[in-house]
């Protein structure tokens, strides 16, 4: 029987490396200089080469978009190195095969782990963060000898779950969410079985070709991988690839740890707040303190609120993976994507807290709340950064935006459950020390993905894009601004169809800015229902294709409707319009020292509006001309309105701690 | 006078143990406290900052009933050292507490990339 109470602790305790073993430490110590660089590279390339046939052979958004990823393990299941993809998986991407190790290798099973397998999961308590994650692991022997394991994971739409999309936004328990597989062996011999493919279509009936072609995919990319792996033993001998192994692990350590100690000890803070669980709204809070002493970091997410009714829960080893997610791209972009650089990494996530859920609660949507985890991570980490290491303190991405999906049948008759990838792909970067935030710069769980091509999306024969461009003033304001988000408006020109959207911050944002820095701003979900788009595009009449313009010019008719950013499943018909937008990152510095020509830039470029101009940075522009005399006039009356409204901290917190918003925040 | 620059806005002075102000030198408090505890302190309504061309429930701003913004300024010249986006009456984040003693001593043995300003 299944101990859940047990997977959950193991799933904790497994995010560490395993002990080296005596005969690792004697093999890594053989190997040669320039051997290290030649076969981990060699690695690299073969990882690389996997992911590849991983993103040609498959079918979904997620997958072609390259959001997924593909990892190496040594023979105990720890992450060796990883091409991305996706950052979020490579940190977890070994639980599922420590629980493989312990149940059918360790453990008293009638299940063996035999060349040619291939174990399948989608359990989120085994290892992945939500259902929609879908991996396979392929054990690699060598001459009858357990070596390595190779991973393929990537997101996958569906999950025949009680609203289509995978993430259902009212899911308020596991039993919401649909197909939920601890591991099991899909393949034997090297050939898939039919009965479990047949057995997973049958769950996912909502798009079951776009499951079994994705399904091989995953497949695919770890059987190339295995055979690369199997070469290089042939080539080194398998004593060496183990050696290799626990060098690199090692050395991924060892460049975190020299990296963590040059930073500034103290204890970092930052909190941020949810307001939604999926169905209902509410005020969640994460809080996270970084405690920075030597070349250790530990993280503590005391003053998080309980798990909430929704599923906007996470499992406790999602912690480390949203903290891989910020730590790979900002901090280690130079080191080994490998379990060695979170090992000086220890956390503490309260028992029955939104990061640490029971293991009947829904967390379909856990990476919107992922989404809080990595915000306070920039935000606390900038903080601890920027008085050693400037370049790479960094502001939050956009966190809170509106991507989402939708199921209908498509062009050839395939019923599809697709994902509105191009918001999901463009969000704002958040500004940089010395620059502003990469625009549209891409979804940050994945910074190697790209958004698919709007062909890609309108061949479907569901959607027709209307528009596709940046979105203004929906970013963060600073002496650097964060990077712009954009506007996907697309309308129905053949329903019906089903819809659903994700994310958060429609009440109160958390992409916080930093050292004065503005965050970026909460957003709507819109949509105009009974639109006449399609008759205006028939007799070629023009209208706005900014969605800011559109709303207030109205010049396509129909029904308008605002509601929260995260909006449950619902059925559009033809000349339905579906809005989904997506945020930009925080801003860096305070907006009062930005260069008055980036703002007129800005301004030029419709990133920012004349009112932000005005109103945020005090610039003064006239007929498109930049007024620096009367901007310095400007800049300096702010300075001394900023003298005028500001009190000294008692008086303001004698007065702010009196204010409550209507929603208390929920505490333990 | 040692000063280490902790953030573009921010030193510590290390033979004073204040907080100061690094566009104007101006003291803030000690350095063992909440820097935000030196500074002059606005709330802010969102809509200041975040225009919205739309009224509804839901807009292009956050929610001014559900947060606001706490904009911490230096109480000497006004720069803007950090702000907060909060719900009402939440508690101000102590967002940097610096090991000062660690940080002394580093800046006496080796300072590394730290940026010292004497």
């Amino acid at each position: 029987m299944l101990d859940y109470g047990a997977i959950q602790i193991s799933m904790r305790e497994w995010i560490r490396t395993e002990p080296a073993t005596d005969h690792e430490i004697e093999q890594a110590s053989k190997i040669q200089p320039g051997m290290y660089e030649v076969y981990s590279n060699k690695l690299d390339v073969a990882l690389d080469e996997a992911r590849t046939v991983f993103v040609r052979t498959g079918v979904s958004a997620f997958l072609r978009a390259g959001d997924l990823v593909v990892g190496l393990h040594n023979a105990k299941g720890d992450l060796v190195c990883a091409s991305c993809g996706t950052y979020i998986h490579a940190a977890i991407a070994q639980l599922p095969i420590k629980y493989i190790i312990d149940l059918y290798i360790k453990g008293d099973s009638n299940v063996k782990v035999k060349p040619g397998d291939i174990f399948y999961t989608n359990e989120a308590l085994v290892g992945g963060l939500h259902n929609p994650d879908q991996i396979a692991m392929m054990p690699i022997f060598f001459e009858g000898e357990l070596i390595a394991w190779s991973s393929a994971a990537v997101h996958q739409q569906e999950t025949g779950a009680i609203e289509p999309g995978g993430m259902p936004q009212t899911a308020t328990s596991r039993h919401d969410e649909g197909m939920r597989l601890t591991p099991i062996k899909i393949a034997e011999n090297y050939e898939i079985r039919d009965d479990l493919m047949d057995m997973m279509v049958n769950f996912i009936s909502r798009a079951p070709q776009m499951q079994e072609i994705d399904v091989r995919a995953r497949c695919t990319a770890t059987d190339k991988l295995r055979q690369r792996v199997q070469e290089l033993a042939q080539e080194i001998g398998p004593d060496c690839v183990h050696g290799l192994f626990r060098k690199m692990i090692d050395a991924a350590e060892s460049g975190a740890r020299a990296r963590i100690s040059s930073w500034t000890d103290g204890v970092y803070r930052s909190v941020a707040f949810v307001d939604t669980t999926g169905n209902d709204e509410t005020l969640l809070k994460v809080a996270l303190a970084v405690h920075k002493k030597g070349d250790s970091i530990h993280l503590d997410f005391t003053g998080t609120s309980p798990e909430c009714e929704g599923s906007y829960n996470t499992y406790g080893h999602g912690v480390a993976a949203f903290l891989a997610t910020y730590l790979y791209p900002y901090v280690f972009h130079d080191l080994p994507v490998s379990t060695g650089t979170l090992t000086p990494f220890t956390f503490e996530v309260p028992d029955g807290s939104l990061l640490n859920a029971g293991h009947e609660k829904a967390v379909c949507n856990c990476v919107y709340l992922g989404r809080s985890v990595i915000s306070l991570c920039f935000d606390a980490f900038t903080r601890l950064l920027y008085s050693t290491d400037p370049s790479r303190a960094v502001a939050a991405p956009s966190s809170h935006s509106g991507g989402g999906s939708f199921k209908g049948i498509n062009n050839i008759g395939w019923p599809i459950s697709e994902s509105f990838s191009f918001t999901l792909n463009t969000d704002g970067q958040g500004a940089r020390h010395d620059k502003d935030g990469m625009n549209a710069h891409g979804f940050f769980y994945s910074p190697w993905g790209k958004t698919n091509n709007l062909e890609d999306f309108e061949e479907h024969g569901i959607f027709l894009g209307l528009t596709r461009r940046h979105f203004n003033d929906a970013h963060g304001f600073g002496k650097y601004r964060g990077g712009v988000g954009t506007q996907n408006m697309n309308v129905v020109i053949s329903g019906p169809v089903e819809v659903t959207s994700r994310g958060k911050g429609s009440r109160i944002p958390h992409d916080n800015g930093v050292f004065g820095g503005y965050a970026s701003t909460s957003l709507p979900g819109i949509s105009i229902i009974g639109s006449d788009a399609l008759d205006l595009l028939e007799n070629e009449v023009d209208f706005p294709v900014s969605v800011r313009e559109l709303v207030v010019d109205r010049s396509i008719s129909g029904d308008y409707k605002f509601e929260r950013i995260n909006r449950s499943n619902r059925t559009l018909e033809t000349g339905d319009i579906w809005i989904t937008l997506s945020s930009g990152g925080g801003g860096f510095g305070d907006p009062l020292e930005r260069d008055p020509n980036s703002v007129l830039s800005d301004l030029n470029n419709d990133l920012i509006s004349n009112w932000t101009a005005r109103n945020v940075y005090h610039v003064h522009i006239k007929n498109g001309k930049l007024d620096l005399n009367k901007t310095k006039e400007l800049r300096s009356n702010e300075l001394q309105s900023r003298l005028h409204r500001g009190t000294n901290y008692n008086d303001f917190s004698n007065n702010w701690s009196k204010k409550s918003p209507p929603i208390p925040v929920s505490t333990f | 006078m040692v000063s280490v620059e902790i953030t573009p806005y921010l030193d510590i002075n290390l033979d004073s143990e204040m907080w100061v102000c690094s566009t104007c030198n101006g003291d803030l408090i000690e350095c063992s406290s909440n820097y935000k505890i030196g500074c002059s302190v606005a709330e802010r309504d969102p809509s200041e900052i975040h225009h919205s061309e739309i009224d509804t429930d839901y807009k292009f701003s956050p929610d001014s009933n559900w947060c606001k913004i706490i904009e911490f300024y230096c109480p000497h010249c006004g720069a803007m050292i950090e702000n907060e986006y909060l719900p009402l009456g939440h508690p101000i984040t102590h967002d940097i507490d610096i090991d000062v003693d660690q940080l002394r001593k580093i800046v006496s043995e080796d300072p590394g990339d730290l940026r010292i300003k004497s």
